[in-house]
């Protein structure tokens, strides 16, 4: 290639998700109150899209013919991806528990 | 005596008679334990932290190091762990102040670093054989590196917290922790001078980063930091005490090391109690709550334990004969000798009784009770209980053991274990007044709990005492008067005036001699005294309000949100006065518990009398878990018009019924939800973007590849690549849709169907494309995707597959596809590529790259030239290899064009055709 370009896919959106496990882990923590379980589900939700967002960003770079390398950070992105999946029962528990009191 | 059955013998006396306080031990011969001077200070807080707290949590933590196969070969060390399993097991069936104390143990053995044995257990006489499995295992276990007290305590303090997390979390009261460690060394760390022990203990400490143990001076180097870190001021062992942990270190021989240039013995004694004969380790005037225990016969630990114990509850030692007097209520005795022979007692009225050793056995000597139990076939435990309302057991009692024929045995060991009777006892009436002095009796009551005189006991007895704050847990020596006759002693304390708490424990204790001068231990009772703010108020007896559990919606139960405790208060010596409960303060509760009301209530408290306030508690939504909360009492006082505001601690456990099969069910769903939802956030947003973007937007490249028909199967020759049957030649677009495809063949018939083009949403790539075709009658479809893998960093060495840049192929019309022929053929590869400003300026790249594959197939037949929109024709851009074959492909593509050109498709409509004819194809 004459124009050999590189694209960094951008590491802001997994810093947003680090920052978000924090909140999600601290709502996790805080467990008195059911809508923080209900708030802590939506925010690992929308980690989770985040994640995957960043994912799919980066498959479109490595698929797009204009460049020529694509720069990611694939074992933080899993990382990620597994503890934002494992915020999911944290905050599910209290809830199905609430649920399935008789 | 053989370890196993001394074992046995001192289990049996442990068993057996700690049941009442107080114990004396005697021995023919020689005194067991005759070296043995425990802390007395670390045992007495042991015995009030138990009396007060109910609950102790011990990590029995073994030696491992291999020089225990020189110091204690015959792992006595076992033995003693054992006996001391058995003395705990006194504690937990012992009733203090009459309930007995929860004592949790875990076993754990270290060498180069912690290792538990097992898990926490509750200990209990059905559950002490699963226990004494976990530390039989340790007899073998001498063979590690090091000896690293640092690592040691370290798992040690963290197995407690986490274990007083959990006890805490059920009910919060506090729990004594203690470590009991037995080792046979000092401070050792070894020099790893094999490939294998570095691989199992490591080239470097945790806490010595840096320093290689692969050297003698690494080893002594990292031995001094681990002993830094414990020693150094709020350092390991000054957080063990900060923690109010009991720190008691056995030591079964010290052993120095060649190059230890400190006395294990006075470093053992420094990590335990703060200081030594020669060194400190960490603050010295810190509390007492460790000991250090020297054994120079490790045999003489179960004993050690044995006194221990008896510490804690009360005992004395003696030998035989031992003499009997009004203090104490039961004799355990337990004998070794050979098998056939026999014990004889002796009473101080004259009467004998003959056991047989290894023989059960029971019989009466006047007013006592004797019980025998065989402990082997030569040993046995008898257990004598003494009436102490009848008189004939005072006095002195003789044990002799003899042979099978009639002799005496010489060397065989008789253990004679006195319990006393005395306990102290004050009057119910007692209180505290704020910045008043006040005095409070103190008696004595033998196990019967008829009040006890001095006289009774023919020793000297002797009261102590200290006032412990139950919230902070300071406490405070108190002189205690001396006993007069009747068995009075007077206890005065003047409690602060900024006192918060409105109750303190009184900590009793009752030592002294017993009948012919034998040291009496102090049997110690705790006893929470009310305090007052002012003497017109009424004192609060109740110190802690127990309300009965709540239930809802448990099977098979009630439900049950609603219940009632009491305050029990003392009138005023001065004149009436009210007492409301006007509130609650929750301190604990489970999660998400519902709204925890009291009904206010008053009641009057008439002077002297004694009443009961009823507290009738509400809880909205209960769920499982213990709650802690403060019950307002206010207390006024009618004369002067006093008042005070005492909260008074209460406790209630609730449950809840939960469906957990549901909730289990129902975890899954939510989770399940919670993960597809974004997945389907994300298939929806693929699938707008899976479209073609116009009809505008596709030129159509072809490059002729080899491919291999087999068995009608076409296949590249280089085994990848989409395929597409004849007839090859040219290709144009038929039909466009955003989101179909169709690209007729300008080579086929009429009847013949385009190939069609379709997009497929993929979750996690680029939208992709699936072409379909029917030629000649062979139907195909391929996905023109490539899954790829995910890498840090992607050279892209091939051309892209998606929508933007989709590539079809299309195989010579000429070629042959017979059942099981295999023919070599030639295919063309046909690109379509998205309009997009950005490939304008790529467009040459794109064809580089289509070359590329080409040049990678090894024949090239014709390459289409790019007429990239409108006008703007590129040249092609050579790669960085095979420039000539480029180059000279590229002509032979646009030969072929011009060829595609000459043989429009007859059924293609002007609009198509004319799309194919911008493109230049």
């Amino acid at each position: 290639m004459s124009d050999v370009s590189t694209i960094r896919i951008p590491v802001w959106p997994l810093i947003a998700v680090t920052v978000g496990l924090a909140v999600s882990a601290w709502l996790a923590a805080s467990n008195d109150d059911l809508r923080l379980s209900w708030a802590g589900l939506l925010l690992s939700m929308v980690l989770f899209g985040l994640v995957l967002a960043h994912r799919r960003m980066a498959v479109v770079a490595m698929d797009d013919p204009r460049f020529e390398r694509v720069r990611v950070v694939p074992w933080l992105m899993i990382v990620l991806l597994v503890v934002v999946l494992l915020q999911f029962p944290l905050h599910a528990w209290p809830i199905a528990w609430e649920l399935a009191e008789r | 005596m053989r370890p196993v059955l001394r074992l046995a013998l001192a289990i049996a006396a442990v068993a057996g008679g700690l049941v009442q306080p107080g114990v004396a031990v005697a021995q023919s011969g020689q005194a067991p334990g005759a070296n043995f001077e425990p802390g007395p200070v670390a045992i007495d807080r042991l015995a009030e932290c138990i009396a007060t707290r109910r609950q102790l949590a011990v990590v029995l933590l073994m030696d491992e190091s291999g020089s225990l196969s020189r110091t204690d070969p015959e792992a006595a060390r076992v033995d003693a762990a054992i006996a001391v399993l058995n003395a705990l097991l006194v504690l937990a069936e012992a009733p203090v102040d009459g309930a007995p104390p929860k004592v949790d143990v875990l076993v754990a053995g270290f060498a180069a670093d912690y290792d538990a044995a097992g898990e926490w257990s509750a200990l209990s006489r059905q559950g002490i054989d699963d226990l004494a499995a976990e530390v039989q295992p340790f007899a073998d276990r001498d063979d590690k590196m090091d000896t690293d007290y640092y690592h040691a305590l370290e798992g040690a303090d963290r197995a407690l917290q986490e274990r007083v997390q959990e006890i805490d979390d059920q009910a919060p009261k506090g729990v004594c922790q203690v470590v009991l460690w037995f080792t046979d060394g000092g401070y050792l760390i070894g020099q790893r001078t094999k490939p294998e022990e570095v691989e199992r203990y490591g080239s470097e400490k945790d806490y010595a980063p840096g320093v290689s143990l692969r050297s003698k001076a690494g080893a002594t180097e990292a031995r001094d930091i681990g002993r830094s870190k414990l020693c150094e001021p709020e350092g390991l062992a000054d957080r063990l005490r900060q923690r109010g942990v009991f720190n008691f270190a056995i030591a079964l021989r010290p052993e120095p090391s060649a190059s230890d240039d400190i006395d294990p013995d006075d470093f053992l004694e420094a990590l335990t109690t703060g200081s030594g004969s020669l060194e400190e380790c960490g603050d010295p005037d810190s509390e007492d709550l460790g000991a250090y225990l020297p054994a120079d016969d490790v045999g003489s630990l179960p004993d050690k334990f044995l006194r221990i114990v008896c510490e804690i509850q009360g005992c004395v030692t003696t030998g035989s004969p031992f003499v009997v007097d009004g203090a104490f209520g039961r004799a355990l005795i337990t004998a070794d000798g050979a098998e056939g022979g026999s014990v004889i007692l002796r009473s101080p009225s004259g009467e004998a009784l003959t056991v047989d050793l290894g023989q059960d056995q029971a019989a009466s000597i006047g007013s006592t009770e004797a019980v025998a139990s065989a402990l082997g076939e030569s040993g046995s435990l008898i257990t004598l209980d003494f009436d102490m309302r009848e008189d004939d057991h005072l006095g002195t009692w003789d044990v002799e053991l003899v042979g099978p024929g009639s002799g005496e045995l010489g060397g065989t060991r008789t253990a004679v274990y006195l319990y006393s009777g005395i306990a102290p006892t004050i009057q119910d009436d007692a209180y505290f007044e704020l910045g008043v002095p006040r005095s409070i009796d103190v008696s004595l009551v033998d196990e019967y709990a008829d009040p006890l005189s001095p006289l009774e006991v023919e020793g000297q007895l002797e009261v102590s005492s200290a006032v412990i704050d139950p919230a902070t847990g300071e406490r405070l020596e108190l002189e205690a008067g001396p006993l007069t006759d009747d068995g009075t002693a007077t206890v005065t304390y003047t409690a602060p005036v900024d006192l918060e708490v409105r109750n303190l424990r009184v900590a009793v204790r009752v030592g002294g001699t017993a009948g012919g001068g034998l040291p009496l231990s102090p049997t110690v009772r705790t006893f929470a005294i009310p305090v007052v703010k002012d003497s017109t108020i009424p004192r609060v007896l109740t110190d802690l309000v127990t309300f009965p559990p709540l239930r809802q919606g448990q099977e098979g139960q009630a439900d049950r949100t609603e219940s009632t405790g009491a305050i029990e208060l003392l009138g005023s010596d001065v004149g009436d006065a009210t007492a409301c409960i006007t509130g609650v303060d929750v301190r604990d509760r489970p999660p998400r518990l519902g709204t925890v009301s009291v009904e206010e209530r008053c009641i009057e408290v008439p002077r002297g009398e004694r009443v009961s306030l009823p507290v009738a508690l509400s809880i909205a939504e209960l769920k499982t878990g213990a709650v802690a909360m403060d019950l307002a009492l206010r207390l006024e006082a009618e004369q002067g018009g006093a008042t005070d505001e005492v909260p008074v601690p209460g406790a209630v456990e609730t449950f809840r019924g939960v469906d957990v099969p549901v909730a289990i069910l129902l975890v899954i769903l939510i989770v399940a939800s919670s993960v597809l939802l974004p997945l389907l956030i994300l298939w929806c947003w693929n699938w707008h973007a899976a479209r073609f973007r116009s009809n505008d937007l596709f030129f159509v490249r072809r490059l002729g590849l080899p491919v291999r028909v087999s068995d009608g199967s076409v296949l590249p020759a280089d085994e990848e690549g989409p395929l597409l049957l004849p007839p090859g030649g040219g290709a144009y677009l038929e039909q466009y849709s955003p989101r179909r495809v169709e690209i007729g063949l300008s080579s086929a018939d009429a009847s013949t169907p385009p190939v069609v083009v379709t997009p497929l949403v993929h979750l996690f790539a680029l939208p992709q494309a699936v072409a379909s075709w029917n030629l000649g009658g062979v139907v195909g479809e391929h996905g023109l995707a490539r899954r790829r893998r995910l890498t840090k960093e992607r050279p892209r060495g091939i051309i892209s597959h998606s929508l933007f840049d989709t590539w079809l192929f299309a195989i010579d019309s000429a070629s042959p596809s017979q059942d099981g022929e295999v023919v070599d053929a030639v295919g063309d590869l046909v690109l379509l590529v998205d309009d997009h400003p950005a490939w304008e300026d790529r467009a040459g790249e794109l064809l580089g790259d289509a070359s590329a594959i080409a040049r990678q197939s090894s024949v090239v037949k014709a390459v289409d030239r790019l007429h990239a929109l409108g006008d703007q024709r590129e040249e092609v851009t050579p790669r960085e290899e095979g420039d000539d074959e480029v180059s000279n492909a590229t002509a032979a593509a646009n030969q072929a064009v011009d060829e595609a050109k000459e043989r429009p498709p007859e059924d293609a409509s002007p609009q198509q055709r004319t799309n194919v004819d911008d493109y230049d194809v």
